[in-house]
């Protein structure tokens, strides 16, 4: 991929990863080849911040892990009343990481 | 490997948590006390409230009264019987059965049709939680 583009690409989405990620992702994607440029472009990666406040409104639901892609879960988080609420309050901290996680997992596997 | 042991480890320290959790719902508390994080922040019951005292009766053997309580208690009792009987045969028998199974569940809600009919579910319990709440 072109350098511009991948460093374009990183400049946009920097919070949505891990930032000891970073470097790391700039590298693959000047690796690899232009055709998947179209692919990256339309994945839709979730927000962190977001994820947080969902988290912080509707955690005990589950919600939040629903917003990131965790179905399993989330089904857990809904069904065991937000891990009787400690879960809940554990996610508050954990939620950012966990959807920075989940869109490192879904760049990579494209790339 | 290492996402296998995090599950591990999640799903038996989740079961030893609802198991302490049970034990300790048995002591009194003040009247209103609920580790209901949702309730405490909107005022109103979630899906899951209830699940408890189901579960208890339950393991008592009054089904009827359970389901009336809430039907996720069955699947809470379900787990709760499954999780530690399933790590022990994986320990015993050098096996993954429950993480092949917590991989499953994942999966059957991974497919949209089972995701929704169970938030419709969820959707009716929540529901009559609330009904009985107001």
């Amino acid at each position: 991929m072109n350098t511009d583009k991948a460093d374009l690409f990183v400049v946009i989405n920097r919070d949505n990863f891990p930032a000891d990620s970073i470097v790391s992702i700039k590298n693959q994607l000047n690796a690899c080849d232009d055709s998947k440029l179209d692919l990256i472009n339309i994945i839709q990666f979730r927000d962190p911040k977001l994820a947080l406040v969902i988290s912080l409104l509707a955690g005990g639901l589950g919600a939040d892990r629903f917003y990131i892609g965790d179905t399993g879960l989330g089904v857990l988080k809904l069904i065991t009343c937000g891990g009787i609420g400690l879960w809940a309050i554990i996610d508050w901290l954990l939620i950012m990481g966990a959807a920075r996680e989940r869109n490192l997992r879904k760049l990579m596997s494209i790339i | 490997m290492l996402q296998k042991r995090r599950i591990y480890i999640f799903l038996i320290s989740a079961c030893a948590v609802g198991y302490l959790w049970l034990f300790l719902s048995q002591t009194p508390v003040r009247e209103g006390f609920s580790v209901c994080v949702f309730k405490y922040m909107w005022g109103i019951p979630c899906p899951a409230c209830g699940t408890t005292h189901g579960v208890v009766l339950l393991f008592s053997g009054n089904f009827s009264e359970a389901l009336a309580c809430n039907p996720n208690s069955f699947i809470i009792a379900a787990g709760m019987l499954f999780i530690p009987v399933c790590a022990l045969y994986d320990f015993f028998f050098k096996n993954d059965l429950l993480f092949r199974s917590f991989v499953f569940f994942c999966r059957i809600f991974d497919k949209k049709s089972v995701l929704f009919s169970f938030l419709i579910f969820e959707a009716l319990i929540w529901g009559y939680n609330l009904w009985r709440f107001f």
